[in-house]
């Protein structure tokens, strides 16, 4: 999910906007702290990069963190992807449902 | 408080608590919610969850330090056993959970002290002393601060649980340090156990944290953890290997063997043990041992401060296989030098040399390239290259030789060992081609097999001789000629039936007494003369007894002992343990001669606890085998108010009065018996009888 939403949100993709779609898709309340665990260990596996961006005084002069979905990483999405729609395909009664 | 605006100690909890990497922009982040009209209470959260998450992130970054300090910590009461049984729980007990505990001498304390920071520093040492060899992540300022930085967490986290235990169970538990071994405390669990363990964690845990390698976040450690290369380097990895820490490695290896001889490697009993239990326990000896060399190796291998997680010219199993050739060597050089054997040098210059010819047949060398075929008068100027390997082999074995003849085992053993390892190192021709090396791992094994026979078979003649004492009587023969051609002093060698000397297992294997023809006994036998102005005095030379309920006398399973309870310690199981001791007197002494007998005793017991000794007059030729009982008297060492952790015996005189008249007429034995409180019957006291003396009317 957290990959998805950094491929969707593109150049603007920093913690707050991050937790924020992500709350909104969910509906319930994200740990901004558990995002950036789980973007670190992307970030480790090569999926994605981050970069600082410019201080400011909204933010008490912190930089943001911007991430990037690397090549990797959008492989990664496209195979989870693969993987997900055979399993999909392999449940009849939503198969009905669909129909 | 002002919307928008978080609280001041959430803040602080962020900016100081969440790992450093992700500090910046997280705090931010929140800000930045804050200011878009969150909540206190969600900021309160957020820090909350980023403080575990960011911290079990770290954790799970730093697993191998984790677990090495979590592994290192379950061993300190090992450790305490180990330095318990050295020097009879002297160390282990002075600063105890007690209230009433003797801190004694600064001496003691400042041994303890030291003893306990070697057991905190040594993970550091192996982990660390060889990464700023290896990648020169570390800066070595890191290393002063380490040590400084573990010894206070030690003593702080000493002295919080000391007090927390106090609390508990005021004044303190009791702790039985006498009855500590190291097998059984690496697997203790009570409470006192797993207290002992917490300033241990947290001391070695503090020294690897700080000084463990930085990692870097763009990239991240996962991308360097997965780039392990493939074992066949470029050829000049060898040096590069030597110097990332090729002594690290084998030290972790050696290390991880002698900790688990201390621990595992005993010298059989000298009764009830069959030959095929000898073998099977040196096979156990071996087998263990290189199982123990490959698990230090490959902790230290894996551990975040190593650099061949990203860099190594073989792999790791081949590593393994091949520096197992030392370590099967290791638990026969052990049991010699715990027997004070000269063989103990040559043993480990054996194993030694056995790593060296491994290691250099299994790591590719840098290859030296001719730059073309010089011409001869180039070569004819050339100089020839010094070669400093053999002078140093040669000064090795000097060494050797001088400590040997000192009877410094150990630093002899040890010279030996780094000439055997030097003249292997040198004679062996590195390896050529080393493009087959992941399909050598077979051929290694094989080579391994073969050393490890003869090693089982030295570590079996080891225990073989010491079990038949043939090798202590050689030990002692040999040092006591080597000592007296050195002095020329035949006649003051030293006797040495103390300390650590080999001499010490004669008690166990005492040389067989001639049989004595004693005549039967007439009048003139009669010892003690009636009015006699001196007392008779008799050294006590008999048997002690050993054995439990239902028997009342010692009978065909009860285990004797000829020697002084002093230097060990009887235990058993199963019911309490009865002690006695019996001293024949030769002759016969006439009941209505002897007014006194006074007893003269030498007390090392370290267990609380009333002790009393009973004495007995019995005559083994009357008919039914009579016996007067003369009462007990009480150890004054032994008693509540004058009890104290002894170092050394304490002698103390026991006097017992004699009735004039008895059934018994005359007696020519004397029966001790050992009389103890209930709850400490288990275990026979350490307390020896060193004479009696008979006074006359």
């Amino acid at each position: 999910m957290i990959l998805l939403t950094v491929i969707h949100l593109g150049d603007d993709a920093y913690g707050v906007p991050i937790s924020r779609e992500l709350e909104q898709q969910r509906g319930r309340e994200v740990a901004v702290g558990s995002v950036y665990a789980s973007l670190e260990r992307m970030e480790a596996k090569g999926l994605v990069t981050s970069s600082l961006g410019d201080p400011t005084q909204e933010r008490g002069g912190k930089a943001r963190r911007y991430f990037r979905i690397t090549e990797a990483g959008l492989r990664q999405v496209a195979a989870t992807r693969t993987v997900l729609e055979k399993m999909w395909r392999g449940l009849p009664q939503l198969k009905e449902e669909r129909a | 408080m002002k919307r928008g605006i978080p609280p001041a100690a959430a803040v602080w909890v962020v900016e100081h608590l969440v790992p450093r990497s992700r500090c910046d922009g997280l705090a931010g982040d929140l800000l930045e919610e804050m200011a878009a009209g969150r909540t206190s209470q969600w900021y309160w959260r957020q820090a909350a969850g980023a403080v575990a998450a960011g911290w079990l992130g770290v954790l799970k970054d730093q697993r191998p330090v984790l677990l090495l300090a979590l592994l290192w910590a379950s061993l300190g009461p090992a450790w305490i056993a180990c330095f318990n049984a050295l020097d009879g729980g002297v160390l282990a007990s002075s600063p105890s959970w007690r209230m009433d505990s003797s801190w004694g001498e600064i001496s003691t304390f400042s041994m303890w002290m030291i003893l306990n920071l070697l057991f905190v520093w040594t993970p550091v040492l192996l982990c660390m002393i060889p990464g700023t060899w290896i990648s020169r992540s570390f800066s070595r300022s890191r290393f002063p601060l380490a040590f400084l930085l573990s010894a206070f967490v030690y003593f702080a986290g000493y002295f919080v649980t000391y007090v927390l235990m106090i609390v508990y169970a005021f004044p303190g538990p009791s702790i039985p340090w006498q009855r500590f071994t190291p097998l059984a405390e690496a697997a203790d669990i009570h409470l006192w156990a797993l207290a002992l363990r917490v300033p241990y964690l947290l001391a070695v845990l503090c020294a690897l944290w700080v000084t463990r390698p930085a990692r870097g976040t763009a990239g991240g450690s996962g991308a360097l953890r997965l780039a392990r290369p493939a074992a066949a380097a470029a050829a000049s990895d060898w040096k590069a290997f030597s110097r990332q820490g090729l002594g690290g490695l084998m030290l972790a290896g050696l290390l991880s063997t002698l900790f688990l001889c201390v621990l595992l490697c005993r010298m059989p009993q000298f009764h009830g043990v069959l030959s095929v239990a000898l073998l099977v326990k040196a096979v156990l000896y071996v087998v263990a041992a290189a199982l123990a060399g490959a698990a230090g190796t490959a902790v230290y291998w894996n551990s975040s401060s190593s650099a061949f997680v990203s860099h190594a010219p073989v792999t790791l199993d081949r590593f393994a296989i091949d520096s197992a050739a030392c370590w099967v060597w290791v638990p026969a050089a052990f049991l010699l030098g715990t027997n004070d054997s000269l063989l103990t040098p040559l043993v480990a210059g054996l194993g030694a040399a056995m790593l060296g010819l491994r290691l250099r047949a299994a790591i590719p060398d840098a290859a030296t390239p001719e730059t073309g075929a010089a011409e001869l008068f180039e070569r004819a100027l050339r100089k020839p290259r010094r070669e400093w390997h053999g002078l140093f082999t040669v000064l090795c074995v000097l060494l050797s030789v001088l400590a040997l003849d000192r009877r410094l085992l150990l630093a002899s053993a040890l010279s030996l060992a780094v000439a055997g390892f030097a003249f292997a190192w040198k004679y062996k021709a590195p390896l050529a081609d080393f493009s087959d090396l992941s399909q050598g791992n077979r051929q290694a094994v094989a080579k391994l097999l073969r050393i490890t026979g003869p090693a089982v078979l030295v570590t079996l003649a080891v225990l073989v001789f010491g079990f038949s004492g043939i090798g202590y009587r050689l030990v002692g023969v040999v040092n006591s000629s080597v000592r007296a051609a050195s002095e020329l002093q035949p006649m003051q060698v030293r006797s040495e039936t103390s300390g650590n000397s080999s001499y010490h297992s004669i008690i166990l294997w005492p040389p067989e007494q001639k049989k004595r023809l004693i005549p039967p006994l007439t009048e003139r036998n009669l010892l003690l003369t009636p009015r006699a102005t001196h007392p008779l005095i008799i050294d006590f030379d008999g048997p002690y007894w050993y054995f439990q309920a239902p028997s009342r006398n010692p009978g065909l399973h009860a285990h004797q002992e000829i020697g002084t309870p002093v230097d060990y310690r009887i235990k058993a199981s199963g019911g309490p343990l009865t002690m006695e001791a019996r001293q024949k007197l030769g002759g016969e002494v006439r009941l209505a001669d002897c007014s006194e007998i006074s007893m003269t005793i030498a007390n090392r017991n370290n267990r609380p606890g009333v002790i009393s000794l009973a004495l007995l007059l019995a005559d083994s030729a009357a008919p039914g085998k009579r016996a007067l009982y003369l009462g007990q008297q009480p150890v004054v060492s032994s008693e509540p108010g004058n009890f104290a952790v002894k170092a050394s015996p304490v002698t103390e005189t026991l006097r017992y009065a004699v009735p004039q008249r008895a059934r018994l007429g005359r007696f020519n034995q004397i029966i001790v018996m050992f009389l103890r409180e209930k709850g400490q019957s288990d275990s026979a006291p350490e307390i020896a009888i060193r004479q009696f003396a008979l006074y006359a009317h």
